[in-house]
């Protein structure tokens, strides 16, 4: 065989290997690129998120709640008012209600 | 061809092919991140949601209890106000009863046994009131017997029980046999007022 065939194959052989290495080389890429995609999907699974929305909205609650809590109080304070006030007369109406017997 | 250039072409070709595979594993890489992204995008996205709901449902869970917390805490100022009416009437009773000398309270006194002698279906009753009240029944049996008969058209014997019991004032009258049973005391008669005219004490109470 002559020499020069010899390096010809010799260059084939070497073009064949940095062939399997380029494979190589894009299987990692493909490879890594799954686990970085594993890795987000698991990684936001996990992530307890939107603390900062839960806790705006439990605040925002709370202030609902405190605004309803203080419409009733002021209902009841009025009420008391009322009441106070029209006590004496109340009391009177009852009391005549019960010595209204139907023979006097 | 020289040999050199079939090196230089098998070169060329073999970078060619390597630049190809390399692309091409880039290309399915960035793929695979974009889909990752997408799919971290709808989790997040389903996540938001889904703490939106919750936190919609908390909120009204926690608004309707809060209501409901107010809603009773006005049921117990209007019950409050029922009870202190309640005890007020009962103390402004007793006050006006416990005079021995108070004509008005005599005559309802009167009426009171009246209406519930005469709500008892018999010939024979026995009243039972406080010590002071049947002092003064005592005094006027006469008067109640004649009323009475003259009411029912035939005669009413009327006893007086000797013990006296604990009231503020009124009557309860027995038959004699003691199945009938008819509790006209102060006391008596304001719980039964109170129950038919609550609603009119309430709008009364907390009117302007």
């Amino acid at each position: 065989m002559s020499l020069d065939i010899i390096d010809l194959i010799e260059e084939e052989k070497r073009a064949e290997e940095t062939i399997e290495d380029a494979k190589r080389k894009a299987s990692k890429i493909l490879e890594d690129a799954k686990k970085m995609a594993g890795e987000m999907v698991e990684k936001v699974q996990k992530e307890k998120s939107f603390q900062d929305f839960i806790n705006k909205m439990t605040s925002e609650i709370d202030e609902k709640k405190k605004v309803i809590m203080k419409q009733f109080e002021g209902e009841c304070e009025n009420l008391a008012k009322k009441a106070e006030s029209n006590l004496s007369k109340v009391v009177g109406f009852v009391f005549e209600k019960v010595l209204g017997v139907e023979y006097e | 061809m020289s040999k050199e250039s079939l090196k230089l072409y098998i070169k060329d070709r073999t970078e060619e092919e390597v630049k190809k595979i390399i692309i091409e594993g880039e290309i399915a890489a960035d793929k695979i991140i974009e889909e990752a992204r997408s799919k971290v995008a709808r989790i997040k996205d389903e996540k938001l949601r889904k703490v939106k709901k919750d936190m919609d449902e908390k909120e009204k869970a926690e608004i309707s209890l809060t209501k409901m917390d107010g809603r009773r805490r006005v049921m117990e100022v209007k019950e409050e106000f029922l009870k202190k009416t309640f005890d007020e009437a009962k103390k402004r009773l007793k006050s006006f009863s416990s005079s021995k000398t108070n004509e008005r309270y005599q005559n309802i006194l009167t009426a009171l046994a009246i209406e519930a002698m005469s709500g008892i279906e018999s010939k024979e009753v026995r009243i039972s009131a406080n010590k002071t009240d049947l002092d003064f029944l005592r005094k006027n049996t006469q008067v109640m017997k004649s009323t009475l008969s003259k009411m029912r058209a035939s005669e009413v014997d009327i006893k007086l029980d000797d013990k006296a019991i604990d009231t503020i004032g009124g009557v309860i009258v027995y038959s004699m046999d003691g199945k009938k049973i008819y509790n006209n005391t102060l006391e008596t008669r304001l719980g039964r007022t109170f129950e038919e005219v609550k609603g009119k004490i309430l709008n009364m109470l907390f009117e302007e």
